[in-house]
């Protein structure tokens, strides 16, 4: 397997869900896609609402840690909420990795709520072809 | 139920998401049961269903949509009489054709939402941005809707 999985965290953010039903539509963690191409490896988080100073990334021992905060929007004093299913809060994601990472060209962007994180393979974990003497 | 693409990729991928998914879907059952059915909300269409804020205040509704990924082009906004629709499709762009998916939690596909607003509203004077993924519509309430304050002279 390319990726390796944060099980017990989500095992247990399943509990933490179930008996917190508050938040139910917000997940502490953010919804990721892990996509696998030839030369790299894309990862794509949902953040919605999040600002590009309040995302942290970092990558250590082949770990990649994306941390996000949104900040609470202003209710003016007079104004109520009659619908709440957005929270502001913090989002915490760590993704471990097998095939050997490019640390240092590791490169993030942060469009329409979108984080995409793309991490090169280093030269050794590219799909090569032998050729036969 | 939607009709969805069977991908296989999503099917091994996605276990723990699938079951925030069933979750997601029994609470609403629940909260729809419990709410009874006046927001109008149709399910049928939408294959995901955004998470949403309202906010009342004297003069307006502000409506927050958690859309990350959806472009702007893809959403429209309707009112019929006080209940307001957002519908609307969240592509999945694939970028080459050798790829391999190791996860799938983002959800795709149409969505929708309803909301029938309890107070007269303003049509035409309806305003929606699009910021960093979170859609925000301000409904302004009609006159009529706004909260008056009456001066009474006492004799």
């Amino acid at each position: 397997m390319f990726v390796r999985f944060d099980y017990p965290k989500t095992l247990e953010n399943l509990v933490n869900n179930f008996l917190v039903t508050d938040t139910v539509f917000s997940q502490s963690h953010p919804a990721i896609d892990i996509i696998e191409q030839e030369n790299q490896a894309v990862v794509i988080a949902e953040l919605p609402g999040v600002k590009k100073e309040d995302v942290k990334i970092e990558f250590e021992n082949a770990v990649l840690k994306i941390s996000a905060e949104r900040k609470p929007y202003e209710v003016p004093e007079n104004a109520k909420l009659v619908l709440k299913e957005l929270s502001s809060q913090k989002f915490d994601r760590s993704i471990q990795f097998e095939h050997d990472i490019d640390a240092g060209n590791i490169s993030a962007d942060l469009t329409n709520g979108i984080l995409k994180v793309v991490l090169p393979k280093s030269e050794s974990a590219k799909p090569r072809t032998i050729e036969v003497k | 139920m939607s009709l969805v693409r069977w991908n296989p990729a999503r099917d091994l991928a996605a276990w723990p998401s699938d079951l925030f998914g069933m979750q997601r879907e029994i609470n609403r059952m629940f909260n729809n049961i419990f709410r009874g059915s006046e927001e109008g909300e149709e399910y049928a269409l939408a294959s995901w269903t955004p998470a949403v804020d309202i906010t009342e205040h004297d003069d307006k509704y502000t409506v927050k949509v958690e859309l990350p990924g959806v472009n702007k082009d893809e959403v429209k906004i309707t009112v019929e009489s006080n209940m307001l629709t957002i519908r609307g499709e969240k592509k999945q762009e694939k970028e080459t054709k050798k790829e391999n998916y190791h996860r799938v939690e983002r959800s795709y596909g149409s969505f929708q939402r309803s909301f029938t607003l309890p107070t007269a509203i303003l049509n035409d004077k309806i305003d929606a941005a699009f910021k960093d993924g979170v859609l925000t519509v301000q409904v302004p309430k009609a006159e009529e809707a706004k909260p008056k304050q009456i001066e009474v002279k006492v004799k």
